[in-house]
């Protein structure tokens, strides 16, 4: 599997993605580093604000590199791929979540909540059948109502509410 | 007081029914949490922690402690009745639990984990009740300079014995000490790497780091796992064969006793932790055994030491927790950031500072220790049932528990969505085999470790002689520089010896 592949939309190599992952992690033990300075090593009293951060942003750094050094030679043993079909579900149960609390803004957290259960079944299990999905409404309906009786009514969580007043 | 009077009041204060309730749902919650696919102990724990925020710290801290031990056993539910170990440190009871249940012997299987898990925890919480109040004791007389070499040691641990790969783990330790640094600083009072964003300037909540990185993260990586893996078939079991058989204990009596002991010693170390234990309870209990060559094939010995070793190391692990404040597993280490949470300080203050809480605690894992034996070979059935749940209804409800129980600790939606971004760093670095005990120990242990060095510091005038004054700060960093120079030299010698073999 190659970048080709990648691009292509079907999958990410690890060992790609090491590279990617082990050179952020360099530039930002560097930051951390390059920070730690500013901060000062010593003050008046002893060590400064930036002796620990110095010893754990040179640490990072100098791992990371190890790391980029040990994905680029083909060290690690990283064989497999990142499929698209792994990826996808995860992004969008993230993108899912970012979008309902948006909304839960406008509409309060209890009246999305049972369609973003049932979007997040069916990025776990794709079964567009009627049945299966008022199956799973059903749950989250009940699941939303169980959530509000213990956040809300017992644990008096001061949530959101939406224009109908939940 | 000695020992056994203080376990006795301690024992008296857990039969509260407050403290009841919480280890008999705290254990319910982790047999269920174990059984289920995707979860494991940490992760269960740390969903959970958002929970406990606003309860009685005793009761709270025991209900945990209910769903870490709980979960240890259900997670050998799943390894048994599916051969898919539920967390890594039910991977040796796979090998035997899964051909025996196969035979049609899942109930000697189950109730083998259920006594030897009764067994393994016993001898443990002994050891612990005796040994706690004495390296308590011995702690309680180190200064800033042993702290520091002894949590460099405890980091050194958890880092070498931790993970496949030293280099990603150290890096891993980096990321969770950065965590840990962002905010104001305790000694100088000035913002570090706030990127000047007020919300920062109280650091990273841990419950949010906690969350996001155990719990997520380990979720999306088993929906991953999930989706490589496509259907599968699952086997069937009767009702009948799910019984337990009870005269399996003495026939095992060896097995159970030497992977109480060998957990216990293995499960004390930081880092080490129940995966180590087990495998060298299996190894022992094989040498013992009369009969060797049915280890691998369905040995219902095979099943009693790793599952004896396994509850014991979790006992263990509260060692070290409790009496140095320094934890050496995921789950202890969400159980730290639980404690620290509750505005107590683990280590050995606790025990003079807070006795009644400490041995309350300890009380409650007895007590524990006995309800797990009847709540679980009275749920039996039901856990074997909750092993086939489809993920797809799972999913739904544990992100649904994440998402209010973060938004319910600081009635913050932003929280929920810093929460998801740890979830996905929490992904890709599992993916990459960067393991994420030590980030988590970084972020506890961290400020611990920088106040500790600070303060010898400013004692000494800014002289790092100071480290190297008294014998014991010595002796705990040669043996931290021994653990990282130790894999090098036993590489340096496989390949001379294997050059001199040819």
């Amino acid at each position: 599997v190659t970048w080709s592949l990648f691009i292509r939309g079907v999958a990410l190599t690890k060992v790609h993605l090491d590279i990617v992952v082990a050179g952020f992690f360099t530039l930002f033990g560097l930051w951390v580093t390059v920070e730690a300075f500013r901060y000062g090593l010593t003050s008046n009293i002893g060590p400064g604000s930036g002796l620990f951060p110095f010893i754990a942003g040179s640490l990072m750094t100098f791992l990371s590199v190890a790391n980029l050094v040990r994905a680029l030679n083909g060290s690690e043993a990283l064989k497999d791929y990142v499929a698209m079909q792994e990826i996808v579900p995860i992004l969008a149960i993230s993108g899912l979540g970012l979008f309902y609390l948006w909304l839960s803004r406008f509409l309060g957290v209890f009246l999305p909540l049972p369609f973003f259960l049932v979007s997040v079944s069916l990025c776990v299990e794709w079964r567009p059948e009627a049945r299966w999905i008022m199956s799973i409404l059903a749950a989250a309906v009940a699941f939303s109502a169980l959530c509000y009786l213990v956040f809300v009514r017992a644990l008096n969580v001061p949530i959101p509410r939406g224009p109908f007043g939940f | 007081m000695a020992s056994f009077e203080l376990l006795m009041m301690g024992l008296e204060n857990a039969l509260n029914l407050p403290n009841l309730v919480a280890v008999l749902i705290g254990i319910t919650l982790g047999l269920a949490v174990g059984a289920l696919p995707a979860l494991g102990p940490a992760a269960g724990v740390a969903i959970l922690l958002p929970s406990i925020v606003n309860l009685d710290p005793t009761v709270a801290i025991a209900g945990l402690a209910g769903v870490y031990y709980g979960a240890m056993y259900g997670g050998a539910v799943t390894s048994i009745l599916l051969g898919v170990p539920g967390d890594a440190s039910s991977m040796m009871t796979t090998v035997d639990g899964y051909p025996l249940a196969r035979s049609g012997q899942a109930g000697r299987a189950l109730g083998m984990n259920v006594y030897a898990s009764f067994i393994g925890g016993l001898v443990s919480l002994i050891l612990l009740t005796l040994l706690s109040v004495e390296i308590a004791r011995a702690a309680l007389r180190f200064g800033p300079p042993q702290m520091t070499a002894l949590m460099v040691l405890a980091l050194c641990l958890v880092t070498v014995l931790g993970g496949d790969n030293r280099y990603k783990a150290f890096v891993a330790l980096g990321i969770g000490l950065w965590i840990g640094m962002v905010g104001i600083d305790a000694i100088s009072g000035r913002p570090r790497f706030t990127m000047s964003n007020m919300h920062l300037l109280d650091g990273f909540d841990f419950i949010i780091v906690v969350v996001g990185l155990y719990g997520l993260g380990q979720m999306f990586a088993s929906l991953a796992a999930k989706s490589r893996a496509g259907k599968e078939d699952r086997p069937a079991y009767s009702f009948r064969s799910l019984l337990p058989h009870f005269g399996d204990i003495i026939r095992c009596r060896w097995a159970l006793t030497s992977g109480a002991i060998v957990g216990f010693f293995v499960g004390i170390l930081p880092g080490a932790g129940g995966t180590a234990a087990t495998v060298f309870a299996y190894a022992a209990a094989k040498r013992i055994s009369k009969k060797p060559e049915e280890f691998g094939k369905g040995s219902i010995e095979g099943i009693a030491a790793p599952e004896a070793a396994n509850n014991s190391a979790s006992f263990a692990s509260m060692i070290p927790l409790l009496t140095l404040g320094i934890p050496g597993s995921g789950t202890t280490a969400v159980l730290m950031g639980g404690l620290l949470m509750l505005g107590l300080q683990p280590g050995p203050t606790l025990f003079t500072d807070q006795p009644d809480f400490v041995w309350t605690l300890i009380g409650t894992f007895y007590i524990g220790n006995i309800a797990l034996v009847f709540l679980t070979l009275a749920l039996t059935p039901l856990l074997a049932a909750l092993v086939f749940v489809r993920m797809s209804l799972l999913f739904p409800i544990v992100i649904a528990v994440i998402v209010f129980g973060i938004y319910s600790v600081n009635f913050s939606i932003a929280d929920v969505g810093i929460t998801i971004g740890f979830g996905l760093l929490g992904y890709i670095l599992l993916q990459l085999k960067y393991p994420l005990l030590p980030i988590l120990i970084g972020v506890i242990l961290g400020p611990l470790l920088e106040l500790a060095l600070r303060r010898s510091l400013i004692s000494s005038r800014g002289d790092a002689s100071i480290f190297v004054s008294d014998t014991l700060t010595v002796t705990l960093f040669i043996l931290a520089g021994l653990l990282l120079i130790a894999p090098l030299i036993l590489k340096m010698v496989r390949t001379k010896t294997g050059i001199a073999t040819g």
